[in-house]
């Protein structure tokens, strides 16, 4: 997702400030997680358990077989970080196949057939599209790990509570300039995280 | 009402190219679900072992790979001769990418045993290249190493996600690995993912 936080080339220092900011990558936590560094592991899921429950809600449409997904996915990722192979790409996309083989187990444990719930914007998508899009949301959801909060609190104000930038000063209690410079710097921040994964 | 990018971001700062960046990472928030909120049950990672599984070395990895390779075998055959009017029983495999493609990947998914003699599977791949004119993909299993039975053949599109439903043989206890191969009209084909 951000493997690694190249960066930023940006001329504007409005824009740029604070984006290049070093970051562990994934690849990394999961070859420390492979030596049983708890620590690790923990970043991980810090990073991950929205989006691997996302993904689940998504697949499986159900709150609780999604969250015993989540348990699962993270159980193997700590089994099998060893497999992981820093030379074979980033992190993220083994992350995303390992949270989909779980849920792949959930349905056989159930004996059942898969869900695939699918939002409301992928009611007319067919297969290739249902699977880009959870890789799209995976990702995006994921990125947004990686804001500092009071920058993630105006993203999610603005996208998924639908407040104006007004309105979401006056919620925050923070002047208006503020709420600009945070949204401006949390979408440049997001940029960077998303660019590899979602060219 | 959905939040207007002009009015986030303004553009008086920002280079054409940053505010493309800016503008695709716009549209990809407005396309998205909101992220799930954690339960308490999810508020802390699951419990584990003290370590996880160590990766052998030298002989002892191939040692490990011969029993494996045997107990793989056992539980292929043990599965699939289940799923011969037996149980509901699908299996998964995974499958990374060689050579030039070494960051692909795929999930296959094999159904339970259907009429006629087949199974139904779907695969997810990821990071193959949009096929060309004349070009397309075949995902063959393989016996000792060597393409057997050819499943199907398809194509990529521009997606970087490619989900495809194929066939399988009933048989598949015989069968030891898989492999997708690219296939250029009139050429020979070279493998590009295997399990």
């Amino acid at each position: 997702m951000h493997e690694p936080l190249a960066p930023s080339t940006s001329n504007s220092p409005n824009l740029s400030a604070d984006v290049a900011t070093p970051v562990v990558s994934d690849g990394e936590l999961l070859v420390a997680t492979a030596t049983g560094d708890r620590k690790a592991f923990g970043e991980l899921y810090d990073r991950y358990a929205r989006a691997v429950l996302g993904l689940a809600l998504a697949r499986l449409g159900d709150r609780g077989r999604a969250e015993d997904a989540v348990q699962e996915t993270f159980t193997s990722i700590w089994r099998a970080a060893a497999t992981y192979r820093p030379e074979r790409g980033p992190g993220a996309p083994w992350l995303f196949t390992v949270a989909r083989n779980a849920m792949s187990n959930q349905w056989r444990a159930r004996g059942d057939l898969p869900v695939e719930a699918p939002d409301e914007q992928s009611l007319e998508l067919g297969p290739d599209e249902r699977a880009e899009q959870a890789w799209r949301s995976f990702c995006i959801h994921r990125s947004l790990e990686v804001l500092p909060a009071e920058q993630r609190a105006v993203v999610e104000l603005a996208y998924w509570h639908e407040l104006s930038q007004r309105e979401i000063a006056a919620r925050l209690a923070i002047p208006l300039g503020t709420v600009k410079t945070r949204t401006r710097m949390a979408l440049q921040r997001l940029a960077v995280a998303l660019k590899e994964d979602l060219q | 009402m959905s939040p207007d990018f002009n009015e986030l971001v303004g553009g008086e700062n920002a280079t054409p190219e940053e505010l493309a960046g800016l503008r695709r990472v716009h549209e990809l928030l407005l396309s998205a679900t909101p992220p799930p909120e954690l339960s308490r049950r999810l508020a802390l990672p699951p419990r584990i072992r003290r370590r996880p599984p160590r990766i052998p070395t030298g002989r002892m990895r191939a040692a490990f790979a011969l029993a494996a390779a045997a107990a793989v075998g056992i539980a292929f055959g043990l599965g699939y001769s289940l799923g011969h009017g037996g149980p509901l029983l699908t299996v998964t495999r995974s499958m990374h990418g060689v050579g030039p493609l070494a960051s692909a990947s795929a999930l296959i998914e094999v159904g339970k045993s259907e009429a006629g003699g087949k199974r139904e599977l779907e695969m997810t791949v990821r990071g193959l290249p949009a096929s060309a004119r004349n070009t397309w993909y075949e995902l063959y299993l393989t016996k000792r190493g060597e393409p057997n039975e050819l499943c199907g053949r398809f194509r990529a599109g521009q997606s970087a996600l490619t989900v495809v439903r194929l066939n399988a043989p009933d048989d598949l206890e015989e069968y030891t690995g898989w492999i997708v191969t690219a296939r250029i009209s009139g050429q020979q084909s070279r493998v590009l993912l295997t399990t």
